[in-house]
């Protein structure tokens, strides 16, 4: 398995069950996943819309409760039997869908908001990592902005930068950069390569663009339709650190296509379905 | 790096004028206020058309407004006009002050604390289909004098608004910003004051809008029920004593108050909202 | 659902799930909290009132406490409605001065203690000696607050209302009546026919009103979504009247119209008309611009434009406008009904009127029975609008 050995935040998911009850029907998301991801890992999570897997995600993260099963982080149980629902903490940080940079604070705040509400800076401190930080990752003139000022490229990018302020042992993407096109998206997976191979975070992307899961991904998880499992574990043997040239190679063309069977049959079976997505 | 910065204030509203010169709305607005005021005087004034001649017309209320000897008492230079003003004005003041300072915490709360909600939304929702002019005679009856039930009665008109909106509001922030939060390692008392708090602004001031005009709306009813100062009262003794002319003097007088306080609040949101202007006026609002 | 092995599908149904939620019981815990607080505050001062107790100081040194009697000399007492008093007269002062030493201002005071014991049986009174100060304590066991004067021939004898530390009025609710004797005052009106005749009446003007608002309202609001240069014209006139307060207009339509009916329903209008067309033209300006356009590209004639995209995509914000409209509608049919009901014009009746001539008759538990069916009149006239705007929209109907 390509993992650094310099990574930290390796993520145990066993048995997982997670079923839902919105208006007294009962909706069963996730059924008995298991997945072990290792610490530096960059694993996409594939899968059919409504599937289950921003679930999975929540379960993590500690958003929502698992029916059953149990997820351990670096060995540590995060939630099981005993404890349904995980806490919340700094070591995991959530990049959501539509952005959740708060609107009503600059760049700049948003980014040093995390250390100064934990109390590890104090707010000049944080404010000079934080404008650091933000000049390393290439939107240093911005920083005085307000979310709504911005592109949602920058938006999004300064979000990374709020998670990664906090020094996190896992980043928790969920479909980041779904409403962008493609020109956006790939300066978006470069920069997120970019700071990958400086820190060695470990990576839960979910996604349902496949060139995406492969070109950013150690492994590939291809999840069922609802409810979730693991169906195929693609291994994404492409050299880091890489760069857009590899969407031209054999080798992704390849990988690509072995996905697309995987996912293909997903996707038809959860369209037949025709329900409505679960957020 | 090239500086776009949207104009705003003062710039934007000259530069809107400017373009706005070159279109034909303003020449047909200006037409339209004309029209309107036209057909008023030749229906009360010029042809006294039957039952219209009983309502003064423009000319008489301008020159009596205007007057610094007015016929029938009240101008814009007369002691008593300024009196009925500064008493409403001073009602709403006391009782927005008091629907706002008890209603945002208190919608925040209910929005923030869904036990406190669950408890406290249910009385709320029985006591708001009652219409403020029921509680005239109660009000009279529970607090003495006669300024104190006027008052209560235009704060509990703009205390449901307010408080309702601002739990809307808190309702209305993205689940995401919470979780954000709390993945940050913000504490509940961080989420209230940096998630909550900003998050239902908006909602806030669209609430206090509407709560300062709900607040004139039962100020006047109350006043004219039961009140011996304000513009409600003096439009009420104005027909009373037959000076129909005073009467529409202290109407055309609410209007004018009404407009001037909303737009008041509207400034303070746009004051305390500098995120949501600057946004605003990219998208070119 | 603890365990894996049981997890079984089943559906409730919405009444099912209200009565198995939290917050419905804590909803009904809330308001029965509300009527038990209302209840107590309002019953405290009459209940913690049976302890009134009023000193009135009789003499304030020795001499004076033991000065005798002269013929003549009276006490009097009013305790509530009721006086009592006790002359000093010829007879009285024999019969006494036969069997004891000559009478004393305190013999005399206890002898009115035991008249006024005889003669009231709601309260009670007693002397009472201490550091030098003759007093006479009159105690209430009626479960009402009273008032007491006592003179000692024509003066003025202090009274101090001890009682105040007994009895707790609990401030402005105190003053409303308790919920048990609003149910009783309704229980009495409810078989009346003329309670009956006020909800027709009432809901009868909020109708007629609401009606018409709608009628001219929504297309004029439309016609200002549409038409440039109709809003261009037409706004701004409306735009100047607009923040006047309905209410501010009664007196001016009363002088217009003929008859009071008429300019209350004119006022009604006027208060909902402002509202539908606002709201009336925010929705229709809020379209979005792809479905006209796709019904263009589609060949959609004007007419069809109008009433297949815009009519439609208005109607959200018809009801919402609406249902605020209802709202003021209520407020200022009430209005009208107290401001003519009190000043003794034509058009009475409604239940602004009752509660009004309730408030003139002194039953205060009549008044909020009134306001009570004025919030459920309004409460249904907005669900009755709710209920339509779901039956004609079915596309908003998601779940």
């Amino acid at each position: 398995m390509p993992s650094s050995l310099l990574g930290k935040g390796a993520i145990s998911i066993r048995n997982v069950t997670k079923i839902y009850d919105p208006e007294g029907v009962n909706v069963m998301a996730v059924d008995d996943c298991s997945l072990e991801i290792a610490a530096g890992e960059v694993c996409m999570i594939v899968g059919p819309s409504g599937c289950g897997k921003t679930t999975l995600l929540n379960a993590i993260a500690g958003f929502h409760s698992v029916t059953t099963g149990e997820i351990y982080l670096d060995g540590e149980m995060l939630c099981g039997p005993e404890k349904p629902l995980a806490e919340q903490g700094a070591d995991r940080i959530v990049v959501f869908q539509h952005g959740a940079l708060f609107p009503w604070k600059t760049l700049v705040e948003n980014v040093a908001y995390g250390p100064i509400v934990q109390g590890i800076l104090s707010k000049k401190e944080a404010h000079e990592k934080a404008e650091g930080m933000l000049t390393e990752a290439g939107i240093g003139d911005m920083s005085q902005k307000y979310p709504g000022e911005v592109s949602s490229g920058m938006a999004r990018r300064a979000e990374i930068v709020r998670a990664l302020i906090n020094d996190p042992k896992v980043l928790l993407l969920d479909e980041p950069y779904r409403a962008m096109d493609a020109l956006t998206k790939s300066i978006m997976h470069e920069a997120l390569l970019e700071v990958y191979d400086r820190t060695k975070v470990t990576i839960f992307f979910i996604t349902h663009d496949l060139e995406e899961a492969i070109f950013l991904g150690d492994r590939v998880v291809v999840m069922t339709t609802r409810p979730a499992k693991t169906k195929k574990i693609l291994d994404v043997n492409i050299p880091r650190p890489r760069d857009y040239q590899v969407l031209s190679s054999e080798e992704f063309r390849l990988l690509v296509n072995e996905a697309k069977d995987a996912v293909h049959e997903e996707a038809v079976k959860a369209f037949e379905a025709g329900e409505r997505e679960l957020a | 790096m090239l500086e776009t910065k949207a104009p705003t204030g003062f710039a934007l509203t000259f530069y809107r004028w400017k373009k706005n010169l070159k279109t034909p709305t303003p020449y047909l607005m200006t037409f339209g206020i004309a029209l309107w005021i036209g057909t008023y005087y030749l229906f009360c004034e010029g042809w006294e058309l039957p039952r219209f001649n009983k309502i003064p017309g423009p000319y008489v209320v301008i020159t009596e407004w205007l007057s610094r000897k007015p016929a029938w008492g009240i101008s814009l230079f007369t002691e008593d006009y300024h009196g009925h003003i500064v008493a409403s004005c001073r009602r709403i003041v006391i009782a927005f002050g008091i629907a706002t300072g008890i209603g945002v915490p208190l919608g925040l709360f209910m929005g923030w604390s869904k036990k406190f909600k669950d408890y406290s939304f249910p009385i709320l929702e029985t006591l708001r289909p009652i219409p403020i002019l029921a509680w005239v005679p109660l009000a009279i009856l529970m607090f003495s004098g006669l300024e104190t039930p006027v008052i209560f009665l235009a704060t509990l008109a703009s205390l449901f608004v307010t408080t309702l909106n601002t739990l809307l509001g808190v309702e209305s922030i993205d689940d995401s910003y919470f979780r954000a939060a709390k993945c940050l390692g913000a504490k509940s008392s961080d989420i209230f004051f940096h998630v909550v708090v900003p998050g239902s602004l908006p909602f806030i001031f669209t609430g206090l809008q509407i709560s300062v005009g709900v607040a004139w709306f039962s100020l006047v009813a109350a006043e004219m029920v039961s009140g011996e100062y304000g513009l409600g009262y003096m439009i009420v003794d104005a027909y009373m004593n037959i000076t129909y002319v005073s009467m529409v003097i202290g109407m055309l007088t609410l209007g004018f108050a009404g407009w001037f306080t909303s737009a008041l609040v509207r400034w303070a949101g746009n004051r305390m909202m500098q995120w949501r202007v600057r946004a605003l006026a990219l998208e070119g609002r | 659902m603890a365990s894996g092995t049981n997890l079984s599908i089943k559906k409730r149904s919405k009444f099912e799930r209200a009565i198995s939620s939290l917050t419905f019981w804590r909803g009904v815990v809330a308001l029965l909290g509300f009527l038990v607080v209302w209840e107590i505050c309002s019953r405290m001062e009459r209940w913690t009132a049976e302890y009134q107790v009023v000193e009135h100081l009789i003499a304030g040194n020795e001499t004076d406490i033991n000065k005798v009697v002269n013929e003549g000399d009276v006490l009097y007492a009013t305790i509530g409605e009721y006086g009592t008093e006790l002359n000093a007269n010829r007879e009285m002062l024999k019969a006494w001065n036969e069997k004891n030493s000559p009478m004393t201002l305190k013999d005399f005071t206890k002898s009115f203690v035991q008249q006024i014991n005889k003669e009231f049986k709601t309260h009670s009174a007693n002397v009472m000696e201490r550091d030098n100060n003759l007093f006479l304590i009159i105690i209430g066991n009626k479960p009402e607050a009273f008032k007491t004067e006592m003179t000692l021939n024509d003066k003025e004898l202090a009274g101090d209302m001890k009682s105040e530390a007994f009895k707790i009025a609990v401030p402005w609710i105190g003053k409303v009546p308790p919920p048990t004797e609003v149910v009783e005052a309704w229980t009495e009106i409810i078989g009346l026919p003329g309670y009956w005749e006020s909800w027709y009446l009432s809901t009868g003007r909020v109708f007629v009103g609401f009606l018409v608002a709608q009628l001219i309202g929504i297309p004029f609001g439309l016609a200002l979504a549409v038409n440039r240069y109709f809003r261009d014209i037409f706004f701004p006139p409306f735009e100047v009247l607009r923040p006047i307060p309905p209410l501010a207009w009664v007196p001016a339509s009363i002088v217009f119209w003929p008859t009071t009916e008429m300019s209350i329903a004119f006022v009604t209008f006027l208060g909902a008309f402002f509202t539908i067309v606002i709201n009336v033209l925010g929705g229709a300006q809020s379209i979005d611009v792809r479905y006209l356009r796709a019904a263009q590209s589609m060949g959609a004639t004007q007419w069809h434009l109008f009433s297949k995209i815009i009519l439609p995509g208005t109607l959200p914000s018809i009801f919402t406008g609406a249902a605020v409209g209802m709202g003021i509608t209520w407020e200022v049919v009430l209005a009208g009904e107290m401001i003519s009901g009190g000043g003794g014009q034509q058009a009475s009746g409604g239940l602004g009127f009752f509660i009004w001539s309730s408030y003139m008759g002194g039953t205060v538990a009549q008044v909020i029975v009134g306001m009570i069916s004025i919030g459920i009149a309004g409460y249904l006239s907005s669900s009755l609008i709710r209920f339509i705007g779901d039956r004609s929209m079915p596309w908003r109907r998601l779940f």
